[in-house]
This record gives C-alpha cells, sequence and structure tokens, in this order.
C-alpha cells in the first residue's frame, strides 16, 4: 500500500514538472516571438496565406532558413509545388494555391495526426505552433499586408489494428 | 491437430475483434471529426479573411512609418558616406 502510494507520488510529481517546464518553455518562446498564443486546437485549421511577394527565390530562401532554424521536423519538396514536413506523430504540408491577381497563395495545414485506440497519439503542438509561426513571419516579412483566411480541417482517423 | 485448430480459431477471433474495435473507433472519431469541422468552418467563414499582422499583434501603418524612417535614414547615411568620400579622395 505505501509502494504504491508512493509510485503514485513520484509519478504525480514527474507530471507536475513536465507541466511547468512545458509552461516555462512556451512563456520563453512567446516573448522571443518565436510562437504565438494560438487556440488549443489550432492545428485543426488550415491557413491560407494571400500575399503580395516579389522576389520568389529570395522568399523561398527565406521559407528554408525559417523552417530549418524552428528544426523541429523533416521535410522534403519544393516551394513551387508542395512541401511536407513530418513531425513526431504528426505531419504537415504547404502547398502553392492557384492565384488568378498576381498575389502569391500558400496553404499550411496539418495533414495528418496518427491516432491509436480510438485517441490521438500523443504529439506536442508546440512544435507546429513554433513551425506555422516562422511560416507566418516569412510572409509577414515580405508582406506586411498578408491576408490569412482559417479554414477548417476534417480529418479521416486511421486507427491501428491493435 | 484439433489444438492447432483451437489455436487457430483463436488467433482468428482476435483479429476479428480487433477489426471490429477498429472499426467502431474510426467511426465515431470521424464523426465527432466532421461535426467539429462545421462547425469551426461555420466561424471561420464569418471571420473571412484576416490581416496575418494583427495576429501577430503588429499595428501595420506602425510599422510602414518605421519602415520609411529606416530606409530615410539609410539614404541619408549613403549620401553621408558619399559625400565623406569626395571629401577625403585619398580615404583607403
Amino acid at each position: 500500500m505505501v509502494i504504491l502510494v508512493i509510485i503514485i507520488v513520484v509519478a504525480v510529481a514527474i507530471g507536475v514538472y513536465i507541466g511547468v517546464q512545458n509552461t516555462k518553455k512556451f512563456k520563453e518562446s512567446l516573448q522571443c516571438g518565436k510562437v504565438l498564443k494560438r487556440s488549443a486546437n489550432f492545428y485543426e485549421d488550415k491557413e491560407i496565406f494571400r500575399a503580395f511577394i516579389g522576389d520568389q527565390q529570395s522568399f523561398y530562401n527565406a521559407l528554408t532558413e525559417a523552417i530549418n532554424t524552428a528544426g523541429v521536423c523533416s521535410y522534403s519538396g519544393n516551394y513551387g509545388s508542395a512541401v511536407n514536413f513530418s513531425g513526431k506523430n504528426w505531419s504537415a504540408q504547404l502547398v502553392r494555391l492557384q492565384s488568378d491577381d498576381g498575389s502569391t497563395m500558400y496553404s499550411f495545414g496539418v495533414t495528418n495526426i496518427h491516432y491509436s485506440g480510438g485517441r490521438t497519439q500523443y504529439f506536442n503542438p508546440y512544435d507546429i505552433n513554433l513551425l506555422l509561426t516562422a511560416i507566418e513571419k516569412v510572409f509577414l516579412q515580405f508582406d506586411i499586408n498578408t491576408l490569412v483566411y482559417f479554414q477548417a480541417i476534417n480529418f479521416k482517423a486511421k486507427n491501428s489494428l491493435f | 491437430m484439433g489444438t492447432f485448430i483451437i489455436v487457430l480459431i483463436g488467433l482468428a477471433l482476435v483479429f476479428f475483434a480487433a477489426f471490429i474495435r477498429k472499426l467502431i473507433n474510426d467511426g465515431v472519431d470521424n464523426a465527432v471529426n466532421s461535426i467539429s469541422a462545421r462547425r469551426r468552418e461555420k466561424k471561420n467563414q464569418e471571420k473571412g479573411y484576416q490581416s496575418l499582422a494583427a495576429l501577430h499583434g503588429i499595428n501595420v501603418q506602425q510599422y510602414q512609418q518605421q519602415q520609411q524612417q529606416y530606409q530615410q535614414q539609410q539614404q541619408q547615411y549613403q549620401q553621408q558616406q558619399q559625400q565623406d568620400q569626395y571629401q577625403n579622395p585619398f580615404q583607403n
């Protein structure tokens, strides 16, 4: 009985410690401007950016630098069509969209959240926030009047068999 | 032989149960996701396009004024540099 109580107390203490550390990390990043304060399930919406960007190559270079600096996922693809990001238990995509008014349009959205046994597997939304904030800042750097539209994503659950 | 068949049937039952469980979980998750997505999309449509700068807490007018000031300062600095070089051609 005593051992059980000790185990529970230790588990709770570890949980509290991790929670405090995460909050501290988030607050520090928020102050530095690395992340934005977003809703708890912000990753369930796709962001569609509309900006007027002159030099596309400089824009691509800035995006690459920002993504590398964020350093929360691996990525592949090209900015002319789509870039795929792969993080721990999540994946996302930055897709170039067609525009008929000379503007540059991209959408950024989480493409997959891994499910297990009827619930999403643990993933850290902080990582997506960090990446998304870095991308948003590049848009602002090139066009301060960038517009953004939020579009709800309808995730398809694919639970594992076991 | 009898034991082998029993093990085989047991394994088939385990897989069948897991498959049914997966179907139920997927169905429930998809239904919840779909309802949630529809609700959020309605709100998003009401908001329409928003200023990204405003979401980042940037005052666009103030930012543009600062940018103009910065560019003016840069120009003044460059003009000053050119004047200094003209006045002192033997520099460097």
